[in-house]
């Protein structure tokens, strides 16, 4: 459903993708993993147009992104990240709501979405009339997360979602969004440097970045276990420990 | 969107009311310069021409005869006083005139007609004080070179012309140590004996009340700064008598006729006791005269500190709140655009910043022949001086909003028009509103040089205390624009407190 096709990416001297394909389904939840300037956020800004290729496309819905159809293409993603980037002049309930209003669903139906959205994510009623300095961390991330949500749209793209949390809030908004993403049945994209994560998150479908190149695609026991390269075999071991302690639990 | 075009359209309409209104206002216009005697002989042909039955009015303390010139020559005013030295040595000194025939030749050919003298000649002169003169008996200026040891003191600007020490010292070979020091310290220092002589204009109102001998220009250095009036031709068309009128005045007032009104304008007249003061105004000055010199009875105005007091406000705020309304109206709409179109950024804001180093007499002059002597000339004026704080603040308020906030309007599917409207003005409005106050102090202040293109508001009253030495006349432009600057900031902050959001105060 959303292609990525030969696509380079280049940002002055450095080159940040090489010629990177991959396809992601409909209702898959993908993780893109791998060290700091791998590439995997020029990636995921890429599907959302947020950065055009230098070379290579991106299509959506068998539809090449192009700014004529970028608007609408953009209403039927989700996107949120790390720092949750809410708009600081708005209060929460503003934040959810204007995507929705600028796309012309705005009315009663979109009151009660809110409320809804709030208790999906577990957010306490009385924090959306909040502004986003009043919030915590783990609100504002919950805000950002309700925003990305509120066109119900068809695919949602996150970057480091949990990236900017405290380990508590990050391990009780893990298990939330674990959930959440079961709940809703779409096509996540998300970004994250922790295999932990993206192994908790996305087990079925995990694509290690290295240096703007896929290094390699497979569900968490393949890279675990069948490493394609050194790198791959040093990334895992670096990070096992952690999994350990995750996927214990998740498996038992 | 609409309310705006509404306003726009609005403004639009009442400003070409308001200045087609000063635009079919065809009463006589007199205008003077911005001292002392300029003032009392504008008073005078505004009454002798007030006397011919028509309605004449009187705009006063004008900056400067390159202002007063263009205004002539534009239509702006019908007439007003000037010395011949000036017109030929510095507003036609392209033509290189010598004679008053030349002269009036050369203004006749821009329809401007020149009286005859009005019979003094306030060129520079050297003065000495009495006891001096006699001592030394002195009485030309050639008698100061056979004492090199007196020492003089002479205004900065006379130093430095040509015409004025430097050619002095050579025609008469003088050898005299000089320094420059202003002109009313060099009174006093005249009288303490710090210096022996000074510079003077020959009807200085000082000359009288210091006692001073005037040397006389044995040898003709100085050039002749005979008074004159000039008008227009038209206004004969207007006022067939006017020529005569003003002809009442050729000849009629010599040096120390001219010395002694500067001197109850300036200084008051004496009473019994010797005491000085109070102060005469310039239109009761020329209206004893006309009465004492011609038996002619004359309509003087004189104005009461509160009436000035309420016209230069409503000149002021005039002024202030049309400059501003239409920079903030031009000036955020480029913000964005430099701040959207890297390439345009610099030179907008190099554009904007040059036009804040013009010298504001100059900027006035510049836009003379555009405008006239109108309050759209100050207008204009102040609409650029405004710019530079507004544009470069709606700059940096957009461009120094978060990346990821940004990114976030432009990921949630807003089109830019809604990004712009919904997040990123919203979001600069604080730094914008910022740059609109520094703008509007700058503007408020900025608006008494409105006086010196004879516009009013506050600077009329500044200049007419600088003008006679009174601080209280000072004080009384000076002290309102200083209120309406915190006034309008205050303004502004409460606007703010009703737009920015509350999330960005936290």
């Amino acid at each position: 459903m959303l292609s990525v096709i030969e696509a380079t990416k280049r940002f002055g001297e450095h080159t940040a993708l090489r010629g990177v394909s991959l396809e992601v389904g409909a209702a898959t939840t993908t993780a893109l993993i791998g060290p700091s300037g791998c590439g995997k956020s020029t990636l995921l800004r890429l599907m959302i147009g947020l950065i055009e290729p230098d070379e290579g496309r991106v299509e959506f819905d068998g539809e090449d992104l192009s700014n004529a159809n970028l608007v609408g293409i953009r209403r039927r993603f989700g996107y949120a990240i790390q720092s949750g980037g809410l708009f600081p002049h708005m209060t929460a309930r503003r934040n959810v709501e204007i995507p929705a209003i600028r796309a012309g669903r705005g009315g009663s139906q979109l009151t009660e979405r809110v409320t809804a959205l709030a208790s999906m994510v577990h957010l306490p009623q009385d924090a959306l009339d909040r502004y986003p300095a009043e919030l915590s961390g783990g609100q504002r991330q919950r805000v950002a997360l309700m925003r990305a949500l509120v066109l119900d749209p068809e695919v949602l793209l996150l970057d480091e979602p949990l990236g900017a949390l405290d380990p508590l809030i990050r391990a009780e908004l893990q298990t939330e969004l674990k959930d959440l993403f079961a709940e809703l049945g779409k096509t996540v994209v998300l970004v994250t440097h922790d295999l932990a994560e993206a192994a908790y998150l996305a087990g079925e479908d995990i694509i290690l970045l290295r240096q703007g190149v896929i290094e390699q695609r497979g569900t968490f026991a393949e890279i675990r276990d069948e490493p394609k390269s050194e790198f791959v075999k040093a990334f895992v071991a670096a990070q096992m420990q952690r999994v350990g302690a995750l996927t214990a639990g998740a498996v038992s | 969107m609409k309310r705006a075009l509404l306003i726009v359209l609005v403004m639009g309409v009442v400003s070409a009311g308001l200045f087609a209104q000063s635009e079919g206002d065809r009463r006589v216009v007199v205008a003077s310069k911005k001292f002392t005697e300029s003032v009392i002989l504008g008073e005078l042909v505004t009454q002798v021409l007030r006397a011919e039955g028509t309605e004449v009015r009187h705009r006063r303390e004008l900056g400067g005869s390159r202002v007063l010139f263009s205004g002539l020559t534009r239509g702006d005013i019908d007439a007003y006083p000037e010395y011949t030295g000036t017109l030929m040595g510095e507003l036609l000194v392209d033509e290189n005139l010598r004679t008053l025939d030349q002269l009036r030749t050369s203004l006749e050919s821009r329809a401007i007609r020149m009286s005859d003298p009005i019979g003094f000649n306030n060129t520079y002169a050297v003065g000495v004080t009495r006891e001096t003169a006699e001592r030394l008996d002195l009485q030309t200026i050639s008698d100061l070179a056979d004492h090199p040891e007196i020492r003089m003191g002479f205004s900065n600007e006379f130093m430095e012309r040509a015409d004025g020490w430097p050619g002095l010292r050579d025609a008469y070979g003088l050898e005299n140590p000089a320094r420059g020091m202003d002109h009313d310290l060099a009174y006093r220092g005249l009288q303490s004996g710090d210096i022996g002589a000074m510079d003077l204009y020959a009807t200085d109102a000082e000359i009288e009340y210091y006692d001073l001998v005037v040397l006389e220009d044995d040898l003709g250095y100085f050039p002749r700064y005979d008074a004159v009036v000039l008008w227009r031709a038209d206004l004969e068309d207007r006022l067939p008598s006017a020529g005569g009128a003003i002809g009442l005045l050729e000849g009629a007032i010599d040096e120390s006729a001219m010395a002694a009104m500067n001197r109850l304008a300036k200084i008051g007249p004496t009473n019994a006791d010797g005491e000085d003061g109070p102060r005469v105004p310039a239109s009761l000055v020329a209206q004893e005269f006309l009465e004492g010199e011609f038996d002619l009875q004359t309509e003087a105005f004189v104005e009461t500190r509160r009436a000035v007091l309420v016209r230069t406000t409503i000149d002021h705020l005039e002024l202030v709140a049309w400059s501003m309304a239409g920079a903030i109206l031009f000036s955020i709409p480029l913000g964005i655009v430099a701040a959207k179109q890297k390439k345009l950024a610099q030179p907008i804001l190099w554009c904007v910043g040059i036009l804040q180093t013009m010298p504001s007499l100059a900027l006035l002059v510049l836009l003379i022949p555009a405008f006239g002597l109108s309050p759209l000339t100050a207008i204009v004026a102040l609409f650029l001086y405004s710019l530079l704080p507004i544009v470069r603040n709606t700059y940096s308020g957009l461009t120094n909003i978060p990346g990821d906030v940004t990114e976030s309007a432009i990921a949630i599917g807003l089109t830019p028009w809604q990004r712009m409207k919904d997040v990123e003005l919203p979001l600069a409005l604080p730094t914008i509103l910022a740059g609109i106050k520094t703008a509007v102090v700058i503007n408020v202040g900025t608006a008494t040089l409105a006086a010196l293109i004879g516009v009013g508001g506050y600077g009329q009253p500044i200049l007419t205390g600088i003008r006679l030495d009174d601080f209280g006349l000072i004080l009384l432009g000076a002290g309102p624009a200083a209120i309406m600057a915190i006034g309008a900031q205050l303004l502004f902050d409460g606007f703010e407190r009703l737009a920015v959001s509350r999330g960005l105060r936290l």
